[in-house]
């Protein structure tokens, strides 16, 4: 398989935060990742140092084998994009819109813009301004679609979406993807369903850095939800852990790359005693980052 | 350049077309004004060098707020979010960049030569010989130019920033040029700075300073991040 995306030891840093700290990571053509992290992980740092919108501090990025920033047209033109904001022209028709668009990729296929402008119900008649949420969702799915792309980059593409459009959008991902077995998609989102529902294997940023890299049905094997009972002073920096949440008897600690030994490694470093230590699967990890978010 | 950023920046100036005409109506107003004044003052005292001198004013005036209007379209890009949706497409920011500012330097030629167009027709009908004996003028003319280059420059390298600095940058930039001027003539009724003015001093600064914003605009620009 052609490896499509290739990061070695990429470090972002925005004056004094790091937003991505050395990441090194390969996808390979036909890979459905998702892209998991709570606010601020780095997903959309990650996300533009791929799309060559933002470049480096050090280490090296490779897309399609070119430099994203350098050669920002050569590879655009083989990506499809999707945010949760959507900063099209208000003023221009949908029809305006595509008329703009199109000459950008030379790959765009009018035959599957129809296609995809049936299938998600756009009329072209429309202005953008006049659009609802769920119908801007729509129209950037269309334009991120219909010139075929090798590789998908949906940044929270279903936020503020109700269930029929999310729906709507997922199945039209669900069939580009089907129909383009050699297609990749990168998919950053909150919601475990859509990550069971689009894509195989999962990414999980933790304040900058890719603390799991593997398919999902091996989160449980990698990362561990540990119940510490120590004194609510003690130090916890050497544990690699993605999250931790305090307690009234200690912490509750998510901690990553498990193997055997950690759990003397951590009563060692806090001074405490581990009771309990149990896998944490997909919705368990996405949870924990909610309730501390909130 | 790209030619599609092109025709949007022709869409979108093209709809702010009731400005454009209420521009052109008040230059051609003015133009119109200008002409008796400078033939009852034969150009030889203070008020009727101003007055003359106000037709290239008039120029600059109405080009000013034309580069305003285009100049700030990559400010209004990112105010509104826009340059977010360009930045994503498959075209370098440089090619959007020079794409804006070549739209902005045709926009302004342009400008200038319907303008010139207007003012000579109505010299000419209202009095031919009067053309022809200030087509020396013509020269100082030009020095318009750089200093409408100075203007556009300033709108593109301050929309490649953030709109307000650009304002105020250009509103300081603007104002010492047009007192200058102004001073220029008052002091011209004194014998020996008759031959004086600042405004070819004004216009060489203005086109150093036009190509150093423009580099620095557009370096800016091309080397920002999302």
């Amino acid at each position: 398989m052609e490896c499509i995306v290739h990061l070695e030891s990429v470090r972002k840093v925005f004056r004094d935060t790091i937003a991505v700290r050395d990441v090194c990571l390969n996808i390979v053509g036909g890979a459905r990742v998702g892209v998991v992290g709570e606010n601020g992980a780095g997903k959309s740092s990650l996300f533009n140092l791929i799309l060559g919108t933002a470049r480096p501090t050090s280490g090296d990025v490779r897309v399609f084998g070119l430099n994203p920033h350098l050669h920002a047209e050569a590879v655009r033109e083989r990506i499809g994009f999707v945010s949760a904001h959507h900063p099209f022209y208000k003023w221009m028709k949908i029809r305006e819109l595509l008329q703009f668009v199109r000459p950008f990729y030379p790959r765009w296929n009018r035959d599957f813009e129809k296609e995809l402008l049936e299938s998600l119900s756009i009329s072209l008649k429309k202005h953008v301004g006049e659009l609802s949420t769920g119908m801007l969702a729509r129209v950037a799915l269309l334009l991120s679609l219909a010139h075929e792309p090798d590789l998908l980059i949906f940044d929270e593409p279903f936020t503020g979406l109700d269930a029929v459009s999310r729906d709507e959008i997922q199945r039209s991902i669900k069939r580009y993807l089907d129909r383009k077995r050699d297609r990749s998609i990168l998919l950053a989102t909150h919601h475990p369903e859509e990550i069971r529902r689009l894509v195989d294997s999962i990414l999980i940023l933790s304040d900058g850095n890719l603390v799991y890299d593997k398919p999902i049905t091996n989160i449980g094997e990698s990362i561990k939800r540990v119940h510490l009972e120590c004194s609510p002073e003690a130090s916890l920096d050497q544990v690699a852990m993605i999250r931790s949440q305090r307690t009234s008897h200690g912490w509750i600690l998510i901690v990553h790359n498990w193997h055997e030994g950690m759990t003397s490694r951590i009563e060692q470093v806090s001074g405490g005693r581990v009771t309990d230590i149990c896998p944490v699967d997909l919705e368990d990890c996405l949870l924990i980052r909610s309730e501390d978010d909130e | 350049m790209n030619s599609s950023i092109i025709h949007l920046e022709v869409v979108r100036f093209l709809r702010k077309w009731p400005w454009i005409l209420a521009l052109i109506l008040f230059s051609m107003g003015l133009a119109q004004a200008m002409i008796i004044e400078p033939q009852t003052t034969n150009m030889q005292n203070y008020l009727g060098r101003v007055l003359g001198e106000g037709c290239y004013v008039n120029v600059m005036a109405f080009g000013i707020v034309l580069a305003v209007i285009s100049g700030a379209s990559l400010a209004s890009e990112r105010n509104t979010g826009t340059i977010a949706f360009l930045n994503r497409l498959p075209v370098s920011r440089s090619r959007i960049y020079w794409s804006k500012a070549i739209f902005l330097f045709l926009v302004g030629g342009t400008t200038l030569i319907v303008l010139r167009m207007v003012i000579g027709l109505n010299y000419f009908w209202s009095d031919a010989a009067y053309l022809t004996n200030n087509l020396a003028r013509l020269p100082s003319f030009l020095w318009f130019v750089p200093s409408y280059l100075l203007i556009s420059a300033v709108g593109i390298c301050g929309s490649a920033m953030i709109s307000n600095p650009a304002s105020s940058a250009f509103l300081g930039l603007l104002s010492p040029i047009a007192l200058a001027t102004v001073l220029a003539y008052i002091k011209s009724e004194s014998s020996w700075l008759s031959e004086v003015s600042l405004l070819p001093i004004f216009a060489a600064a203005a086109t150093v300073l036009a190509v150093a914003f423009l580099a620095l605009g557009g370096f800016r620009f091309c080397h920002s991040e999302d």
